[in-house]
């Protein structure tokens, strides 16, 4: 190989490299290759305008939490073991904390520990522990000030704070004193 | 190595620039182009028929995403069961690195997809339509002419149709045939994602079979660029015996080897490779260039198999071994992963599923009378089709109180639920196990689970 470095065109095809006897040849890459490689990038351009910079559409992890959310609206009567279910439901008790996060601690405080409205995270409810119950508590408010949230909300919104709600019972954060009476499950 | 070791520059599919150098393999008849052209009939054959043959009451292999049910051949299994898969795929792809230890690249040639309908197929409707390898060549080269344009537009619109065929069989072991034929009726916009998956994969096997055909092998597939490591000199693989073959000369030369450099084994290759440089990547194992070198030491009348199935050490006349550790090792990780996904697969036969599982990050709740509290959770999963009710209960009196939340659900065929249990020990409680049974409507035994409980010392 010469010491003069070689042009472009000059290199195609040549063996530029040998080690143990394993010559290796500078070719250009497959253009059906480079084809994929541009591509990717335009299509990252479009995803990101798509996705982030216009969102013109959700996400698809977003997009299916609205699908559950418009099923729910539709959904039947309210049941504990539907609730029950909805707690394993990570998006479902993510949204329902981010409404909680929202709404709900002017009241009952940044930790569900109690305000003006009762302490959340432990065993004692004024108007029952069961999940229709506090699903009905949420939706319909009650005469002592909680307003009713169902109407505001929509069904599907509810159920999701109720999940969340659910995931705070019995974790005892210290605050307000219980108020009501035990709930045991039945 | 050898005089043509320039050609090994570039590989023979591509220019040095990128471009395509598009390979026009020609016919080749002999007793392997036979016996793989019957291997290609019997692979597309079950391709077709498994979705029509049921056992048990479902297809033969029918893996239907939308509702996490998985039939294969008679066994039912569900999303809790994939991990099965771990062991199943990797005992499959085991139980293909001994094939390539001892048999090089027999899959590529003889059961690959991409081999099965690209030669069974696709090549056999360009080579009808367009003739043999000179013919297509030079037609390929003529400008346009009616006669080339109606050849190529009927070779492209079967060759769409046959990937529409191929793209609907396949979707069919996803959805199952019935469902298939119903959508197939309806408009598009109907079974929008199934309609897509087929267009989509219509595409893609139209742009595969069309036109990129080896590339896949050479340059995407993850087993042809792995096959080099897993093959030694005492693989057999397709080889030329350069002792006999070198130096090429005429026929009539006697100072020359047995090959006469007549290029049938290069214009026969579907790669287009000279196997005579030597054990390649871009070598896809077909054993074409056997048959076109039989071919022609036959009308020689020369001794056949100067391109042969034989190892790198019996090529060059040395020792063969066939027990090498790296067989060994490949053939038991084979069963170990087929022997788990078996065993574990009977094993999932199982009408119910019911596991206890412990809740929250407290290992137990000291009550203010004293008493102690464990929460867990039975995870009941109803594994039949059709649905079915449960009934948990503490499986003795053990001097617990256990408080199941719903005690008697109904879960629909392939629906799981969570059923929270309080568990409760009084103040003086010795009690360290919980039990509960779960039992299923139409089954008398009942399956018992069991769990730790937890108390201050």
């Amino acid at each position: 190989m010469s010491s003069e470095p070689l042009r472009k065109d000059e290199i195609q095809g040549q063996i530029v490299h040998v080690y143990d006897g394993i010559e290796e040849a500078d070719n250009d890459l497959p253009r059906w290759w480079l084809a994929t490689f541009f591509g990717a990038i335009l299509f990252s351009v479009f995803y990101w305008m798509f996705y982030e910079s216009f969102p013109v559409a959700d996400y698809p992890h977003q997009e299916y939490t609205k699908a559950r959310l418009a099923a729910m609206e539709k959904g039947g009567p309210v049941t504990d073991e539907d609730l029950i279910a909805l707690v394993e439901d990570m998006p479902m008790v993510a949204a329902g904390k981010a409404i909680f996060m929202r709404e709900c601690i002017k009241c009952h405080g940044n930790k569900a520990e109690g305000k003006e409205g009762p302490n959340l995270t432990d065993e004692f409810w004024l108007y029952g522990g069961a999940p229709s119950q506090i699903f009905t508590t949420i939706a319909d408010g009650t005469p002592k000030g909680m307003p009713n949230w169902g109407p505001k909300m929509g069904k599907g919104a509810t159920k999701q704070v109720t999940a969340y709600v659910l995931t705070l019972r019995n974790t005892n954060v210290t605050g307000k004193a219980p108020q009501g009476e035990k709930w045991v499950a039945p | 190595m050898t005089k043509k070791a320039k050609f090994l520059k570039v590989a023979s599919s591509l220019h040095s620039d990128g471009r395509r150098n598009f390979v026009h393999p020609a016919d080749v008849k002999g007793r392997f182009a036979r016996s793989r052209n019957g291997i290609f009939a019997l692979l597309i054959a079950i391709y077709i028929l498994l979705p029509w043959v049921h056992i048990g009451g479902h297809p033969a292999v029918f893996l239907d995403i939308a509702a996490r049910r998985f039939y294969l051949f008679g066994a039912t299994f569900n999303a809790q069961d994939t991990f099965l898969l771990f062991f199943l795929l990797s005992g499959m792809g085991f139980a293909l690195f001994v094939a390539t230890a001892v048999f090089g690249r027999v899959w590529c040639g003889y059961a690959c997809p991409q081999t099965v309908f690209l030669e069974g197929i696709f090549r056999r409707i360009e080579r009808w339509i367009e003739g043999p390898r000179v013919q297509r060549i030079r037609r390929n080269a003529a400008p346009m002419s009616f006669d080339k344009f109606w050849r190529k537009a009927l070779k492209h619109i079967l060759f769409f149709f046959m990937s529409a065929a191929v793209a609907h069989i396949f979707i069919s072991y996803f959805v199952s045939l019935p469902k298939l034929w119903d959508m197939m009726h309806e408009s598009p916009l109907n079974n929008i994602s199934a309609f897509l998956w087929v267009f989509i994969l219509t595409g893609i096997m139209y742009f595969n079979f069309a036109w990129f055909r080896e590339q896949m092998c050479l340059i995407i597939c993850p087993y042809g660029r792995l096959q080099s490591v897993m093959t030694d000199l005492d693989t057999i693989v397709i080889g030329y015996d350069e002792k006999r073959g070198e130096p090429r000369g005429k026929k009539n030369d006697p100072t020359a080897g047995d090959c006469v450099d007549c290029d049938r084994c290069t214009v026969v290759c579907p790669t287009g490779i000279d196997i005579r440089n030597g054990l390649q990547l871009d070598c896809i194992g077909c054993s074409a260039c056997i048959d076109a070198c039989d071919e022609v030491m036959g009308k020689l009348g020369r001794e056949k198999g100067l391109i042969r199935y034989d190892s790198q050490h019996g090529l060059r006349g040395e020792r063969k071994t066939f027990w090498r550790p790296r067989l060994a090792l490949y053939a038991g990780l084979a069963v170990v992963g087929l022997a788990v996904a078996f065993v574990f697969g009977v094993q999932s036969h199982k009408p119910f599923e019911a596991n206890l599982l412990r809740l929250g990050s407290t290992p137990y709740i000291v009550e203010d009378d004293g008493r102690v509290q464990n929460l867990f959770e039975i995870h009941v999963v109803n594994k039949r089709d059709k649905p079915h009710t449960y009934e948990i209960a503490p499986s003795r009196d053990d001097g617990l109180e256990y408080v199941i939340a719903i005690p008697n659900p109904t879960l629909k065929g392939g629906q799981g639920m969570r059923v929270p249990v309080f568990i409760y020990s009084p103040v003086d409680g010795k009690a360290t196990t919980v039990r509960l049974d779960v039992s299923q409507d139409d089954i008398a035994a009942p399956r018992q689970v069991s769990g730790q409980f937890l108390r201050p010392r």
